[in-house]
């Protein structure tokens, strides 16, 4: 403890007892010299003679130095002092190393918070482990896992033994009108005992009660007609500014006051982000409904019920219910599946292999910044041993070079959390479909402590390896030979050469995956969908419950629209069922059929899409017509029934007659007949990617649809416009929400956003693997030079020019880079066929693709190469020789 | 054999406390002092007399100040704490039983 405190004093205040030190030593010599000088001798001799009597005195201050303060820290210090100005020294190797550690410490940490975020971390529910999700298996679809249809959940519910409590989930939307504009909310209806199911406490208020269950029933099928509601935090904090004093507040929701009863805390969202739960009333007709399936099932095991105990328990009922409703439950089974592997199942193995792909990416950048230090260290072998030779041990220069690697990797941790928490803002922010808990991914403590035990890790890889060929060897043999000597076996130098080659040719196969798939991208940009989007903005509405009958409806829409058209700064207004590229548009079929032909059987009808439109709907969206006539206010309910089809109708269906004029008859029955009154050009409906079906339009003056898009063109920003839009709407109809509000263009956009996300991701990998590849060929073009350093000089002394030595330094280069891009074109081949699936109007081989890469890789080859080549150039021939 | 022996760790420290316990010091009075002592045979290395009197502080049997030589030098005096005694009687005793086992050694083999 004593030796401890004196130690850090020691380490404290070692200036002030270095002069203390110095004192004492100079008294002891002062006195020796005063005793020489006793006996006669002169002052100047006994002086010189009294320190050669002491010994040597550097010696023993740095003995007792050792003793005093605290070595391993001191030379720590030291040590590192030392790196920065050796590093600082080659600026061009440090930044080098340090971009390349940076990037790959930081794009794994980066993948590791997404894994960590969305994977690892426990759910926010109690005892997960019990939580299970419940699914029909759908026969028609290869067994595939399908949602529940509620009489069959009712069944298992009665007849189950491995359970506490089984509930069902089914997505709702509730309208929301309070203070502020009114909006749809998506929400989740949910059966008795779900919150308790789930175990999540809320935040406040309370869950729902049995007593919520038990509204007055409603006329007709009515199962979210309760009368509380519990909100999402996300809904809380956003309609009611997180108001503590929101529970028992009555807000009118689809026109009749809720009462809020809860708030859930912010992580709860199972299975999706919903912003509100209400109860799900029990309806007569659940009974009987065994084909509909849509609702979501979650249960909570009993404890101490292995989940293949429920399972075998499910299989029983399910095979129950096939014998007593043979109809529909034939060949239904029933899979148990946990629910964070209902959650997050997807997406895991992609993104445990995305790690495993970032993890390699990390151990080739360590080898490369491992063979920069060594290449550094051929260079410095000089320096090392001069230094063992003025007495540093193995050890201590092994430990100054891992000290210099500790301090680039440091460095590199820094900037890599940096990095990550950049890569992690802007996942974030992407559209990534189905991945939930993307919000979770960010900077946690666990996090930082897997980016740290990386640089930690990388710092003793990168700097060991080196160390224990360069700390070791002969001291005078490496003196006399000035680098030189240093060995290097032929095997070993050609392992290091097929390392870069195999790095050169896995950067090859990304950066064509790459540009194959920016090709595709720039390809299916060009493509027109067959209408145009500029300045159009849609908002899409469900007006059934305000105007509950056709009649209404098709007067509230012509009324709208026409309210819309006088709003200063519109153009064109209209109204459709299914606009192209929006996600919420349902694409109805239904068989068609032309008349004057025998009545084909149903399944031997070609199928076709329908959409409702109002009349300006093709002129606004600029969709040309080729023959007939487009629909007019003259066509409504008492009129002929019409219909407009498209070209890939017409050919498919009249090959090549003039369909106008022709009826057809639409739907399962025979007396649906509809006259063709014109022919438009196709339009694509779901992506870019996709071949023209066919589609034929209905007016909606003859349909009364309900749920439709309003589009609107405006003469400038149609943002500017929207809020005079909405007013025009809801100066027919006060308070109607709207469920979602975007441009076209924006709609189109997202359609190729997972093509965009997955380009992004491969170039960031192909950039960073080129990156790795040039640094790879630039250590080992360095290490190579240097070791071929008397051999330049001898080929200098034989009169070979500087241009020469370029040439003979920069071929070697070219070879390696050769090797390297002949594997990668053939690896680029197999992957490109293998992503043939993700490319459009781009052939796998397409060689514009291949030939820019080939180019890129050149120059890269040559930039890599020339700097060690330029140096190698500049030997002085006497010098390299003379060094032998 | 040459008449200067090297003198082990641990009796540096043994000799360095039974000097001091004759009184105060500086570094080289008990370099001198040993000298004298052995009558040349043992010949401290003066540079690793500093090192030895520092462990023998941190340990607590020694302490320093700092005052003035008979010749009105200034110089750092060294003398034995109460541990100090303690520890100089303990390897003292050792040292006994060393040198006994030693000398019954060297009789036997002759």
């Amino acid at each position: 403890m004593r030796m401890l405190w004196s130690r850090i004093r020691g380490f404290v205040f070692a200036g002030r007892l270095d002069r203390d030190l110095d004192r004492e030593i100079e008294a002891h010599v002062a006195l020796i010299a005063e005793g020489l000088v006793e006996r006669g001798i002169s002052p100047g001799e006994a002086r010189r003679m009294a320190i050669r009597e002491f010994g040597n005195i550097c010696l023993a201050k740095e003995d007792y130095r050792e003793r005093r303060g605290l070595p391993m820290l001191e030379m720590l210090i030291q040590d590192v002092r030392f790196a920065v100005r050796v590093l600082r020294r080659k600026p061009a190797y440090s930044i080098a190393a340090m971009i390349v550690l940076a990037l790959g410490i930081g794009l794994s940490t980066a993948v590791f918070s997404v894994i960590h975020g969305v994977l690892l971390s426990r759910l926010p529910y109690p005892d997960q482990d019990r939580l299970l999700t419940l699914w029909q298996t759908n026969p028609k679809k290869q067994g595939t896992r399908d949602e529940v249809a509620i009489a069959n959940f009712l069944d298992w519910k009665e007849r189950q033994r491995s359970f506490e409590n089984l509930a069902v989930i089914e997505p709702f939307s509730h309208e929301l009108m309070g203070d502020g504009e009114p909006e749809a909310i998506r929400s989740w209806i949910v059966s008795e005992g779900f919150f308790s199911i789930m175990g999540t406490p809320p935040l406040l208020g309370r869950w729902f009660t049995a007593e919520d269950y038990r509204a007055a029933p409603q006329e007709g099928y009515a199962p979210g007609g309760g009368n509380v509601v519990i909100l999402s935090y996300g809904l809380w904090q956003r309609r009611f500014g997180g108001d503590p004093k929101v529970i028992g507040r009555a807000f009118p929701l689809r026109g009749r006051p809720m009462i809020v009863v809860g708030v859930m805390p912010p992580g709860f969202q199972y299975p999706l982000k919903r912003e509100l739960w209400a109860p799900r009333l029990a309806q007569k007709q659940d009974r009987e409904s065994r084909v509909s399936t849509y609702m979501m099932a979650v249960a909570r095991l009993k404890p101490g019920v292995r989940i293949d105990q429920a399972r075998d328990d499910m299989i029983r009922i399910a095979t129950e219910l096939e014998r007593e409703h043979p109809a529909t439950n034939k060949g239904s089974s029933i899979q148990l599946i946990p629910i964070a592997d209902a959650l997050t199942g997807h997406v895991r193995t992609a993104f445990w292999i995305l790690l495993g792909a970032v993890g390699l990416l990390l151990a080739v950048a360590c080898a490369n910044v491992g063979g920069l230090v060594l290449a550094r260290g051929v260079e410095r072998t000089h320096e090392l041993a001069v230094r063992r030779a003025l007495g540093a041990s193995p050890g201590r220069l092994m430990r100054q070079l891992v000290t210099e690697t500790s301090v680039l990797s440091l460095c590199g941790g820094i900037a890599g959390v940096a990095i990550a928490h950049l890569a992690a803002r802007t996942l974030r922010a992407l559209p990534v479909p189905d991945v939930p808990r993307m919000e979770q991914v960010g900077i946690s403590v666990p996090v930082v402590a897997f980016a740290v035990a990386v640089s930690a890790f990388t710092a003793v890889v990168c700097g060991l390896l080196p160390a224990l060929r360069l700390g070791g060897g002969d001291s005078s043999g490496a003196m006399k030979a000035g680098g030189r000597s240093f060995v290097t076996t032929p095997a070993r130098e050609r392992a290091r050469r097929w390392l870069v080659a195999g790095q050169i040719a896995v950067s090859m196969v990304l950066l064509t995956s790459a540009g194959l798939l920016t090709r595709s991208l720039v390809h299916l940009l060009a493509i027109h969908p067959g209408f145009t989007g500029q300045r159009v903005i849609s908002l899409e509405v469900h007006a059934y419950r305000r105007t509950p009958t056709p009649e209404e409806r098709i007067a509230y829409f012509r009324q709208t629209t026409e309210s819309i058209r006088q709003v200063p700064g519109v153009q064109a207004a209209a109204a459709v069922s299914a606009l192209p590229f929006h996600e919420n548009a349902i694409d109805v079929e239904t068989p068609v059929q032309a008349t004057g032909e025998a009545l084909k059987p149903i399944d031997a009808r070609p199928v076709a899409r329908v959409t409702v439109i109002t009349p300006d709907y093709f002129q606004l969206m600029r969709i040309p017509l080729r023959q007939g006539r487009f629909f007019t206010d003259s066509d409504g309910p008492s009129s002929a029934r019409v219909a407009i089809i498209n070209e890939a109708m017409a050919r498919s269906l009249f090959a090549g007659t003039d369909p106008v004029g022709r009826q057809i008859i639409v739907g399962r029955g025979a007396n649906h007949v509809r006259q063709i009154i014109g022919v438009t050009a196709n339009t694509l409906r779901t992506g870019l990617d996709e071949s023209p079906r066919p589609e034929f339009f209905l007016p909606h003056a003859q349909s009364g649809a309900g749920s439709m898009t309003f589009v609107v063109r405006t003469e400038s920003d149609p943002w500017i416009a929207l809020p005079a839009i909405k007013e025009a709407i809801w100066s027919v109809k006060r308070g109607q929400p709207f469920s979602k509000i975007a441009t076209v263009d924006a709609l189109v956009a997202g359609t190729h956003g997972e093509r965009r996300f997955q380009l992004a991701l491969i170039s960031v990998f192909a950039a960073l693997s080129l990156l790795l590849a040039a640094v790879a060929l630039f250590g080992f073009m360095s290490y190579s030079t240097s070791q071929r350093r008397s051999e330049i000089g001898l080929r200098m002394a034989l009169g070979a020019s500087r241009r020469d030595i370029l040439r003979l330094i920069i071929s070697d280069g070219l070879a390696i880079a050769a090797a390297g891009a002949a594997a990668g074109t053939a690896g680029s081949w197999i992957v490109g066929s293998g992503i043939r699936a993700m490319l459009f109007g781009v052939a796998h081989y397409d060689v514009a693709t291949f030939a820019s890469v080939v180019l890129t890789l050149a120059g890269v080859t040559l930039t890599a190469s020339a700097l060690p080549a330029m140096r190698a150039a500049s030997t002085d021939a006497a010098n390299a020789l003379r060094s032998e | 054999m040459g008449s200067k022996a090297d003198l082990l760790q641990g009796t540096l420290d043994l000799i360095v406390l039974r000097v001091l316990s004759l009184g105060p010091k500086h570094g080289y009075g008990i370099a001198t002092r040993i000298r004298q002592i052995s009558e040349d045979v043992l010949q401290v290395n003066q540079g690793s007399l500093y090192p030895a009197l520092l462990r023998l502080e941190q340990r607590g049997w020694i302490k320093s100040y700092w005052g003035t030589t008979d010749t009105g030098r200034e110089a750092k005096f060294f003398e034995l704490t109460r541990a100090g005694r303690k520890q100089l009687a303990v390897e003292s005793e050792n040292w006994e039983r060393v040198k006994g086992a030693i000398g019954r050694l060297m009789e036997a083999v002759e």
